[in-house]
Order: structure tokens, then sequence, then C-alpha cells
């Protein structure tokens, strides 16, 4: 569904991703582990098209999708809930929700997604008329999660839903991820620092270590890996 | 004015004062509730918004010369009010389209630059255009018997136009495209990810702008008979801005209210003055820094009136009851 092939990413100068080579099947749940500036935030982005790559391929069904501009990655059905949630404060939790359907003309349709997203987390329906920022953190995590499900994506990338997120939440948040993943049949690429957790949700893994892809595995064989037990999972 | 008017009854002479005052105060809310669009709702900091309202200005009083004289007034009128809109849009759209990708301080230094460049370009350059010149009278002759009428006339128009952008702007802060302007005044890269085009929306949102400000000033050539250059300085942008500022980024009823508080004290102090009619820059300089310590988002801050008074209302009834 989704092809990485040899992708070079700079800020300025400086060389963020090597050769990056990634794929994600359809339906699958696959996730990226590493740490701090490893470059799996600059991977995401570059997948929704906020960075373009020098170098490399990016397909999303059979499509091209390197160098569009991040509104048309959208319309052709890759959502990403950004790190930090990035959640409008100014806006109602509904408004927000409804940003997500903004390219969706069906009205029909926007309705549809909302009472999905809002039977998926029920807290969103509750303060459904208070502004974002009154959220708490993991409530924010999952509005951002549900604005990104009302564009109606086939892939969701997910930066880092765990940061600063009560562990009790971390786990509510893991299971709606699963259930998305179900009963939706969204497709999932999911970036995360807490390996554990990753690692026991996703089917397949990727390792990034300054910017290259030093480990590709299933996951139960990633979590038995000693390298990896040793870096990631102390 | 014409000399008639000198020998007018005083009653009269306080009813043209008091139109021609609120008149301004129309105009200047007008000016004000466009650039906060910008500045306010689209957190797009520009500087070039006299420039808008010289263009409407300018392109309305052009075309009015221009046109054959016979045709029927109420249809030039409007005519080169449009056209005024459209060449200020014109503008907005020659400066906008580059420099929208531009953040902050760099977009107000742009636009500053724009606003002075076109007035200081058009005044100066030969193209047909005498710096200042005489707006023909298109819907009727005025002399001093029949100023009155002229002035109430054109304060139907003015009131009708500020309840036209208030009612503009109401719907479309609400609408999907307003949302999704305030979506990206706050987060350009998480409206970009939900399929938003950031550049197009805030386009959108200073073309609007531009146009608001470009009518208000092809309403004021039709009205003041003549423009020059010396009124569309510098000043007029802090003025604008001072409104904005004093009556909250995005308010509507904050930026109606402070039009008309400034221009009250403004003339106030005017005639207080005597000698010193200058004392407006006090005032101004005064006011931002009293705002800055008091009340720094404005008189509301992004609320509206009627937002405060609820509010004021729900305390008073929670303190009678205790």
């Amino acid at each position: 569904m989704l092809i990485l092939e040899d992708v070079d990413v700079y800020y300025g100068n400086v060389q963020a991703l090597h050769g990056v080579s990634l794929r994600v099947e359809e339906g699958e749940i696959v996730t990226l582990i590493g740490s701090n500036g490893a470059g799996k935030t600059t991977t995401l982005r570059t997948i929704s098209g906020l960075q373009s790559p020098r170098a490399g391929k990016i397909t999303f069904c059979g499509q091209r999708i390197d160098g569009m501009p991040a509104e048309k990655i959208v319309g052709l059905g890759i959502a990403q809930s950004p790190e930090g949630r990035r959640i409008f404060t100014n806006l109602t939790v509904r408004e927000n929700l409804q940003m997500g359907a903004y390219l969706e003309r069906d009205k029909s349709k926007v309705r549809e997604r909302l009472e999905r997203v809002e039977a998926l987390f029920p807290r969103l329906q509750e303060r459904a008329s208070q502004p974002g920022g009154t959220l708490s953190g993991g409530e924010q995590q999952m509005l951002a999660i549900g604005r990104a499900l009302m564009t109606g994506p086939r892939l969701l990338l997910l930066d880092e839903p765990s940061l600063g997120i009560a562990p009790i939440l971390v786990q509510e948040i893991f299971r709606e991820i699963e259930r998305i993943n179900r009963e939706l049949g969204t497709t999932i690429l999911l970036v995360e620092q807490n390996a554990h957790i990753a690692l026991r949700l996703a089917q397949r893994g990727y390792v990034l270590e300054t910017g290259r892809i030093v480990l590709e595995d299933a996951c139960p064989a990633l979590q038995k890996n000693p390298q990896v037990r040793e870096a990631y999972l102390g | 004015m014409d000399a008639g008017v000198l020998q007018l009854p005083l009653a009269i002479k306080l009813d043209l004062w008091l139109t021609d005052q609120v008149i301004l105060v129309g105009l200047f809310a007008l000016l004000a509730l466009s650039l906060n669009l910008i500045n306010g709702w689209g957190r797009m900091f520009s500087l070039g918004h006299h420039g808008f309202y010289f263009l409407g200005a300018y392109g309305a009083a052009w075309l009015t010369a221009a046109l054959p004289t016979g045709l029927p007034g109420a249809l030039v009128f409007v005519t080169t009010c449009l056209f005024g809109m459209l060449v200020a849009t014109a503008g907005g759209l020659l400066i906008g389209v580059p420099c929208l990708r531009l953040r902050g301080d760099y977009l107000a230094i742009a636009t500053l630059g724009f606003g002075e460049g076109v007035r200081l370009v058009i005044s100066n350059a030969d193209v047909r255009v005498p710096p200042g010149f005489t707006v023909p009278r298109v819907l009727f002759e005025v002399n001093s018997s029949n100023l009155l009428m002229y002035r109430l006339l054109f304060l139907g128009i003015v009131i009708l136009l500020v309840v036209g952008v208030v009612l503009l702007i109401r719907n479309y802060v609400r609408s999907s495209a307003g949302r999704a302007m305030l979506a990206v005044a706050q987060d350009e890269r998480a409206a970009g990810l939900l399929g938003i085009n950031p550049t197009g929306s805030k386009v959108l949102v200073f073309l609007m702008g531009s146009a608001i400000a470009g009518l208000a000033g092809a309403v004021y050539a039709h009205y003041s008979g003549s423009v020059a250059p010396k009124d569309f300085e510098f000043v007029l942008m802090v003025t604008i801005f001072l409104i904005v500022v004093l009556g909250g980024l995005g308010s509507i009823s904050g930026c109606i209210l402070a039009a008309f508080l400034l221009r009250a004290t403004e003339r106030g102090l005017g005639m207080v003055g005597g000698v010193v009619s200058e004392w407006w820059q006090v005032e101004f300089a005064l006011i931002l820094i009293l705002l800055m310590i008091f009340r720094p988002n404005g008189i509301f801050g992004p609320r509206e009136l009627t937002d405060v008074i609820r509010d004021w209302r729900q305390r008073r009834r929670a303190g009678s009851k205790a």
C-alpha cells in the first residue's frame, strides 16, 4: 500500500534520513521505533508531504506522492495525527473534528464519520462543545486521532500517541488504535518511543537509528532480539 | 465645503457636523473590521491596509471622472464603487500571493512597503491622474440647501455597508472556510494535514479584507468629492490598527465601539486643544501604553459585547444569590 524506496531527506545541509526504505501492506499495523532524533517524525512528515525528499521514491497505492503538497496527500487517503497533538485550542471539540472532514463535501458522510469517531471516543462526545484547549492531554490525543479519522483515511499515521500522557490513558488509547485497525480496517503506521507498547500492538516493526533503518522484522521477533532488548526495552 | 454653509442656522450646522462624524466613524469601522479579518481572525500581521483604501478611492474617482457624463447617477455610483473594490482586490492579489508565505514581522514590512508604495507611485507618476482631484458628484448636485440630504444619504449607505460587513464576517467565521481560516491562523501545519491549503485560505481572507477596504475607499471618494494623497498616509494605518487592537483582535462589536471611541475622543481633544490641535498624537500613544498594561487583548478580547453582557448578568445573579 505504502512504499518508501531509498528516501533521503535534508533539513538545510543536514541529512536527516539516509536511504530509508519501508513498506506498509493493506490492513497492517506497522511500527517505527527509535530514540529521540532518529528521524521517526521526519519520516512521517515526508510521507504526509510536509517535507520533500531530496532523493528516493514514495508510492501510495501505486501512485507517486513524493513532492505532492500535504493537502493533496490527505485527499488520497493518508491522515496523520501529529506529534504533540496540535489540536485547535480556539475551536470546540466538535469543530476540531469537523475540520478533519474539510475535504468531504457529502454531509451525510461527515455525519457518519462523526458518529463513528464519537462512538470510538465517547469522551469527545461528552465534551463536544468545550474549547479544544480545555481538554486533558489524553483527551487531546483522542481528539487528534479522531480528527485524523474524520478525513476518512485508508492509512493512518500516528506520531507518538503516548507522549506526555498518563499511563492509564495510554492503555485506553492503544486499545482504541487496535479497534480502529480491526473494526474500521484502517491501515496504521505507528511511530513510538515507547517500544514496549508499540511492539505489543503492531505486527511488524522497523528500527530507525540516526536516520537509517537498522532492523526490520515481525514484532515478536523484535521483542526477542537482544539488540532491541538492550537499546529500547531496557 | 462651499461658502453657503457658513450662513446656515446653528442647528443645521450641528446636524451636518454630526452626520459627517458618524459617516467617518462608519468608514473607520469598515476599515477596522476588514483589517481585523486579516490581523485578528486570520492572524496575519498586515500594515498595508491604507493602501487598499487608497486604491479603492482612486479607482472609483478615476472611473467616475473617465465615464461619459449623462449616465444615471446611481448606476455610476455602484459601478465605480465595484471598480474601486476590484482595484483594491487586485492590489491584494499582487501583494498577497507572493507575501503570504512570510510570517509575522516580515509580512508586516512587506505590506507596509506596499501600502506606502502604491500611494507614492501613483501620486508621483503621470498616469492621467493628478495627485489630488475632484470627484464629480454623481448622485446629485450638492449645494448648501441639500447638503444635509446628501450627508444623510451617505450615512444610510455607510450604515448599510457596516451592517453588511458585520453579517458577512459573522457568517464567514462560522462557515467551513471560516473555521479553516481559524485553524490555519492557529497552526498552519496541522491545518495542512487535514487537507486545508494554508496559503489559499490566507490569500482568500486577505482578499476579502482588501476588497472591503477598497469599497470603503470608493465610498469615501464619492462622499468627500475629492481625493488627495495626504488622506491616505501612514497615520491612517496607525489609526485603523489602533482601533483593531483597542477593540480586540477577532471582536466585531469591539471594533465598532473602538472606532467610535477613538474618533470621538480625538475630535473632543482637537476642540479642547485649541492651539495644539495635535493632541491626538499624545492620546494614541497613551491609549497604546495603557492598553498594553491593563487590557492587552483589547476592550473585549476576542469576545463580543453580547458575551460580555451575558457574563456580567450571570455574575450579578450569582452575586445576589450569595
